[in-house]
């Protein structure tokens, strides 16, 4: 039994890992595709056939492609991402400095997403068909149907432009942390939140109302458990575990895929840096960016299955 | 309720007004660049201009008109939308219709392909692509693609996968159709519609990949006019001229809005409205010696399209403490209802409509919530009819019983003496192992005693049981009725039994009460009223009854040299566990063998070796002699012909989307193609008439039939070829009782007439009682006992058969008093 949960875990844990290879080979493979040749790309129009021919064997363009990826995987597995193509420095290096401002953002929006979430599905869940719950269902709705540039974009407009209690742009003055000015988080926070919150509480609510009409839920409510009870033990549950892998995905969207928001706002994160990469073609840091928020992805998505077993019994024993 | 046609009407509004403004908007979008009066460069303005003049929303970051480039940029978005989805749509389903098809190595590839581009975020997907196509159109229209794909290819494959499990698609797979006529014909027009709503929801994730690209400059690239493109690039003259950003803002939103309105009016998410009770009363303490349960003039309505009608009528009944009273009644006619109401519960769209409730001596309607629950929690206990939802899946046993107590108030020391105990009283282990256990870790009638456990472990006067029995098998259903009894004998609560099957009940009964359309038909103790039912209602249930309790068998011999089928040591295998051992059977021409067993013992997989849907096994099969392949693709149409298949599933087993006429005709056209079509309708309606039915069933669907006349259709499908061998999968496990009576008489006589054997497999012993032939007992994949089914009714020398005969419900007084002897007053 104990073996048996071992071998299944190990089974998942090396699923991940392939999965990440795959992925490495599709980054890898998406990335050099690219029409055009970044040595010619990297020295502008005058540069002669010589001198291009010269960089590309330095950079070991000129080699076959399952030899340029075997070597970009073994320098990217001992943390060498080679050097951004725009700014001559250290792939790494950009992304350390980089990667913590989207930690905080992300982290930020995922503390307040599982709560608001699971609270406000069970609080309009428990009222299915009234007016609060009609007041929360028409919002989400309306929220799911906002992309984020358009809800940030709005944000901007409320709170920067017309009530001016908020920066339009989150830029940390030069020399400081972004923790020192908190108030440069809150319209990215909620421009990452609307979406993904609104998703998960439409999750919940419909998980909330199917487990709240069951079977389970009435026996229990003839038998004369208190309502709270009830909500704890029968209801919240059975609305939650279904909902557990969708708010992983969610996470790991937060913390990696922050795009919008950042680049909305000029938030100096990882995904800003993607954009500005992808748009200046400078293929060592769309690799290095991407290949990071996939490792983060699919540890996530792995953690995810770890907490919905946990969760649910009957996936536990399930072979 | 009054509130149900509002609410669908309402619906009804919203989902046309959303329809409009989405076409209004796609229209919009697509014409638009034919209406703008300028060209989408043209500088007309200083940048940032406020509205007026020539430019009615004002000038953007280079001075060109707001209107003009608003109006010519929702064209890409939508085309590119629909052109990326139509793109993704082709490719997702192809792969995911072969993955669910072939299975096999295709089916892990293709799902580990789309896992992959899943555990990509879609805006990094959306980078990728870019970097290697480059930024403009193509780039994001492709990009836009490969994030729909992978979740497209999934729903596709899972809801291919259930398309392929129903019992008709297997029907035609057995008779040897081909697979290019299964997708297309039984497979395809079920799958339409759920792929049509997941298009619905997709469209909507692609406007918002494509508009999100404009956004972040991978897209349409200026001079060009997109809405994303101008929210990006007037974003700095927010303040100036927020109209050039607002109003291609507002133009994506009511595209999304419109089109997520529609998706969600026209499939609608569960919507539960909620009864409210006004509190009247409040619960003071319990008056002794009175009837546990008191109903008085007991009317509930509830609404329906065509005006309210009453679900309960002016229903009076009494329930003394410890007495079992059966509610008994055909489906619909307000069993369940009544027994809620007994409890103060009153399902969603059902209202009071008058009388009274008194259970221990207090009336039940109109307390507040805290009252009733006061109420319930010391004196009544409710067991719900499916075992598979009645537990909550996340509670352990101990759990589940410890919160029943913990409403009544038992301190937590008590707990788990008293939580022993109730198991004890139900006949369940309550080592601490079995505490732990969690509901999935519980066999169907195990969890049915957990329930029953924790609705008498806080010793309640009245005791609901709602059809408790329903969904177990004979066996289990059969001991848990015995434990019912020993209640009612130790001192037990009041029960109220609710059944539709009064055999059932009958032994386990004090009184039975039989309900017809919300009315009070006849009350009496069980004895007098399976005697003399007064009601026609009564009459019913009690021949039928009588049907389940009484096996009748006439057999007549028919031996002929060659048997029409004949399986010497068939060992089958799923995977590498051995499910069947040395299986040798034989039935004559014209001959009927019952395969009997309970749940689980390989019945099914025995008849999927039979048809050749499973292939891996070994063995020796011969029909009429000649030598029948293992799997289907080896089998000549002749052998097909001559074994049909008939499943067990009345409501699975025909496609919903074809007339009955064309479920028949199929197979006819299939094994005589000279038959013209004036010949196929003939041939049609002889063989409804053959199996009970009129030609005039022919026009109609399987919706519009009831569960008998479903079986019936499939059994003409089976006879359209002129079978040797009839395959019948349990073909009354799904009928209630006079109709299912109705199908095997009917199984009978086709035997009788057409000279056609029958394989019949069923876990209700009672179908080879009253068909005759041979018996065969099959559990744990091996055959236990067979003989003729008389003498193995009558002595059965394997426990297994005994356990299975033991579960046949026996009638206390079964046989109708002789006529001219009365009851003694």
């Amino acid at each position: 039994m104990r073996l048996a949960r071992t071998a299944r875990w190990l089974r998942r844990l090396g699923a991940a890992a392939g999965t990440l290879l795959a992925a490495s080979v599709l980054v890898f493979a998406a990335t050099t595709l690219a029409p055009g040749d970044a040595a010619a790309a990297r020295l502008g129009g005058r540069a002669g056939p010589q001198q291009i021919a010269q960089l590309r064997h330095s950079l070991g363009l000129d080699q076959p492609a399952w030899v340029r990826y075997g070597h970009w995987l073994w320098h990217a597995l001992h943390g060498d991402l080679g050097t951004s193509y725009a700014s001559g420095r250290p792939v790494s290096a950009l992304i350390a400095e980089r990667a913590g401002n989207s930690l905080l953002l992300g982290a930020t929006a995922a503390a307040l997403l599982v709560p608001l979430a699971i609270g406000l599905g069970l609080w309009a869940g428990m009222r299915a068909g009234r007016a609060a719950d009609r007041l929360v269902s028409t919002a989400t709705l309306a929220l799911v149907s906002m992309p984020e540039f358009v809800i940030g974009t709005l944000l901007v407009l409320l709170f920067a432009v017309g009530l001016g209690w908020l920066p339009s742009v989150s830029v940390p003055s030069a020399g400081h942390s972004v923790l020192t000015q908190p108030q440069i988080l809150v319209l990215p926070v909620l421009t990452l939140l609307s979406v993904s919150l609104a998703q998960n509480v439409r999750l919940v609510r419909a998980g909330v109302i199917a487990a709240n009409a069951s079977d389970a839920a009435r026996t229990a409510r003839l038998g004369g458990v208190p309502e709270h009870r009830v909500v704890l033990r029968w209801v919240l549950p059975a609305a939650v575990v279904p909902a557990v892998p969708v708010l992983a995905r969610y996470l790991a969207y937060l913390l990696g895929g922050t795009l919008v928001a950042e680049t909305l706002f000029g938030y100096p994160g990882l995904a800003a840096a993607l954009v500005d990469a992808t748009a200046a073609r400078d293929v060592p840091v769309v690799q290095g960016v991407t290949l990071l928020v996939a490792a983060v992805t699919v540890t996530l998505n792995l953690l995810a299955d770890l907490l919905a077993a946990a969760l649910n019994p009957a996936a536990r024993s399930l072979s | 309720m009054d509130k149900a046609t509002p609410a669908r009407g309402r619906g009804r509004l919203r989902a046309v007004v959303a329809a409009v403004v989405l076409v209004a908007a796609v229209l919009l979008a697509l014409l638009g660049p034919l209406l703008a009066p300028h060209g989408t460069g043209e500088v007309l303005d200083m940048p940032y201009a406020p509205a007026g003049g020539s430019t009615p929303l004002g000038t953007d970051h280079l001075g060109a008109d707001v209107l003009s480039r608003f109006l010519a940029g929702g064209r890409s978005l939508v085309l590119l939308s629909l052109a990326a989805l139509a793109a993704a749509y082709v490719l997702g389903a192809s792969a995911g219709m072969l993955a669910a098809l072939r299975g096999g190595r295709i089916d892990p590839v293709v799902l580990r392909a789309a896992d992959v581009l899943l555990s990509l975020p879609a805006f990094l997907l959306l980078s990728l692509t870019v970097v290697a196509l480059g930024r403009g159109v193509a780039g994001v229209g492709a990009a836009t693609a490969v994030v729909l794909l992978p979740e497209i290819v999934r729903v596709v494959r899972a809801t291919t996968l259930q398309a392929l499990q129903h019992d008709y698609v297997e029907a035609a797979v057995a008779r040897g159709e081909r697979t290019a006529y299964v997708l297309l014909r039984e497979v395809l027009p079920n799958l339409a519609p759920v792929l049509a709503a997941d298009a619905a929801v997709r469209f909507v994730g692609a406007v918002f990949v494509v508009s999100t690209a404009g956004f972040l400059g991978y897209g349409a690239q200026p001079p060009a006019a997109d809405w994303g493109l101008m929210v990006l690039e007037n974003r700095d003259g927010l303040s100036l001229q927020p109209l050039a950003v607002a109003v291609p803002a507002v133009g994506i939103l009511v595209l999304l809005l419109a089109a997520n309105l529609l998706v969600d009016a026209v499939f609608p998410a569960a919507r539960r409205p909620r009864t409210r009770r006004r509190p009247v009363v409040v619960a003071a303490d319990a008056v002794a010696d009175a009837p546990v349960l008191r109903l008085r003039g007991l009317t509930v309505g509830a609404d329906g399209p065509s005006g309210t009608r009453s679900v309960v009528e002016s229903v009076d009944l009494e329930l003394a403490p410890g007495r079992v009273l059966a509610l008994v009644g055909p489906s619909g006619s307000g069993k369940t209802t009544l027994a809620l109401a007994a409890l103060g519960e009153l399902r969603p769209g059902l209202a009071l409509r008058q009388g009274e409730v008194h259970l221990a001596g207090l009336p039940v309607l109109g307390l507040t919530e805290r009252a009733l629950r006061r109420l319930r929690s010391r004196h009544a206990g409710y067991v719900p009819q499916d075992p598979r939802t009645s537990l909550a899946p996340t509670m352990r046993v101990a759990e589940h019983i410890g919160e029943f107590l913990r409403a009544r108030s038992v301190p937590r020391a008590q707990r788990p003496e008293r939580i022993r105990s109730a198991l004890r009283a139900v006949r369940l282990p309550c080592d601490d192992a079995f505490l732990r256990r969690f509901p999935h870790q519980l066999s169907g009638g195990q969890r049915q005693r957990v329930a029953l456990a924790a609705a008498l472990a806080h010793r309640p006067d009245l005791l609901v049981l709602d059809e408790p029995t329903s969904a177990l098998d004979p066996a289990t259903a059969a001991a848990l009725l015995a434990d019912i009894k020993r209640l009612r004998e130790d001192g037990g609560p009041a029960i109220l039994l609710v059944a539709h099957d009064l055999a059932q009940v009958a032994s386990a009964a004090d009184e039975v009460a039989v309900l017809d359309a919300g009315r009070l038909v006849e009350r009496g103790p069980v004895a007098e009223v399976l005697a003399r039912p007064a009601s026609a209602t009564a009459r019913r249930l009690v021949d039928a009854a009588r049907m389940t309790a009484l096996p009748g068998p006439r057999e007549v011999a028919n031996h002929a040299d060659t048997p029409a089928l004949v399986l010497r040591g068939l060992e089958a295998r799923r995977g590498a566990r051995r499910v069947l051992t040395a299986i040798d059977l034989s039935v004559d021409p014209g001959g009927c063998l019952s395969v009997v067993g309970p749940s689980g013992g390989g019945k099914t997989t025995l008849l999927r070796c039979l048809t050749g849907l499973h292939p891996d096994w070994s063995g020796d099969l011969r029909l009429a002699g000649a030598e029948v392949p293992h799997g289907l693709r080896g089998r000549s149409r002749d052998r097909l012909r001559m074994l049909q298949l008939v499943p067990q599933d009345p409501h699975d087993s025909l496609n919903p989307r074809h007339t009955v006429g064309r479920i028949i005709a199929r197979p006819l056209g299939q094994y005589r193609p000279e038959l013209d079509a004036e010949a196929l309708r003939r041939e049609v309606h002889r063989l409804l008439e053959q199996v009970g039915l009129a030609a005039e069933h022919a026009d109609r669907r399987p919706e519009h039939l009831s569960g008998g006349q479903r079986q019936r259709v499939a059994l003409a499908r089976a006879l359209a070829v002129e079978p040797a061998v009839l395959l019948c999968d349990e073909v009354t496990s799904a009928l209630d009782a006079p109709t299912a009576d109705t199908v095997i008489a009917l199984l009978a006589g086709l035997r009788r007439e057409l000279g056609v054997a029958l394989v019949v497999v069923t876990h209700d012993l009672t179908v080879p009682a009253r068909l005759g032939g041979q018996l065969a007992v099959l559990a744990d994949g091996r055959i236990r006992e067979s003989g003729p089914t008389d003498r193995m009714l009558s002595a059965p020398t394997d426990p297994v058969t005994a356990e299975l005969l033991a579960a046949v419900p026996s009638l206390p007084m079964a046989r109708p008093a002789p006529a001219g002897i009365t009851k003694q007053p």
